[in-house]
């Protein structure tokens, strides 16, 4: 059975989305993407380094025929630059996808959910299809959904934190009440946290640091592959209730 | 002199040698190319901005004196003296 993402009319095969950021050179991140499967990924929006002219650009390893190239509004702390940001990612001519991030502080970079949702409402009505990065706050998950958000991406932990979902029932209320695709994103560890994502019911995972920072990121990104597949179909295949009490495996009848 | 690279290339080579030695004061343009302050031929344009500065014009955004430009328009929108502009394209991020 076709289990395929589908958001704003697209179709993605992986449930694995991955960030391009904090590895060690262009190859290494062309090789840990491909090993984690992933067919979407994120960037960021920078000034070109008009001194240095090394030719390498990073679109260069990641084919944007090949992969869909999510352009991220990291950095901003405002509506404004948040805008002026992703407008400037879509005139790139790649992609009017667009990571929406207005962060609210520098030390959890929590997002600034009153500039998220004035962000947001400003950029769909121009055009752009706003993945906005927001916090386990519900509301503002449904807030986000009503102004034309077609999917939402609900922070587990701080950025780079890899402490995991750190409120499980916040995330559940979210699966349960918001009726758009939920991108876990930010704050995933190891494998275990994004199959737990998936088992809960969470349509995938976005997550950069868990494999660019592990010790082996290549073989991290293929841990992370198996550990969304695993979650997703455990999820699909619905799981036995938790009892306080056993109930055997083995039949009584028979024995001697 | 050796003719290095394909005849095409030594050409361009040619003619942009001959405009700077042409260039006498006035006919440079001084303005801000992502913060730092540059030069460029006066009546440069967009695109002749970034093939000065050895940029693929595609996959970058520009942006000149605050307004976000247009593509289709990088060999059409001239410099002036004084203008402020942005280069942007993608690197890794989260």
């Amino acid at each position: 059975m076709d289990d395929r993402l589908v958001i704003a009319g697209r179709e993605f095969k992986s449930r694995l989305w991955v960030g391009t950021g904090k590895y060690k050179d262009f190859i290494e991140t062309k090789k840990a993407i491909d090993a984690s499967g992933a067919d979407v990924v994120t960037v960021a929006v920078r000034r070109v380094n008009i001194t240095d002219r090394s030719k390498d650009n990073l679109l260069d390893y990641l084919d944007p025929k090949k992969y869909t190239i999510l352009p991220n509004t990291a950095g901003c702390y405002s509506v404004e630059d948040a805008l002026r940001y992703a407008r400037l990612a879509r005139a790139a001519g790649v992609s009017d996808l667009v990571k929406l991030e207005v962060i609210g502080d520098e030390r959890t970079l929590f997002p600034d959910t009153a500039g998220l949702i004035e962000a947001a409402k400003i950029l769909v009505k121009e055009g752009f299809i706003v993945l906005p990065y927001t916090n386990d706050d519900p509301i503002v998950a449904k807030k986000l959904v009503d102004i034309g958000c077609p999917a939402v991406m609900p922070l587990a932990a701080p950025i780079g934190s890899g402490l995991g979902i750190r409120n499980p029932y916040n995330l559940k209320i979210i699966l349960e009440t918001v009726k758009v695709p939920i991108i876990v994103d930010a704050g995933v560890g190891t494998a275990s946290d994004a199959t737990l994502a998936m088992e809960y019911g969470a349509d995938a995972v976005l997550m950069n640091t868990a494999i660019a920072g592990a010790k082996d990121p290549i073989m991290m990104a293929e841990a992370m592959k198996y550990a969304i597949e695993a979650g997703r179909l455990a999820y699909r295949a619905g799981r036995i209730p938790r009892k306080l009490y056993a109930t055997a495996s083995s039949p009584i009848e028979g024995m001697l | 002199m050796p003719l290095t690279g394909n005849e095409e290339t030594v050409r361009c080579g040619h003619l942009i040698g001959e405009e700077l030695a042409n260039a006498g004061p006035g006919s440079s343009i001084h303005i801000q190319v992502n913060g730092e302050r540059q030069t460029a031929p006066s009546g440069s344009t967009v695109a002749g901005l970034l093939a000065q500065l050895d940029i693929r014009s595609d996959r970058v955004a520009v942006e000149l004196n605050l307004q976000i430009l247009d593509r289709q328009n990088f060999d059409r929108q001239g410099l002036q003296e004084g203008d402020m502009v942005e280069i942007i394209s993608f690197i890794g991020g989260g």
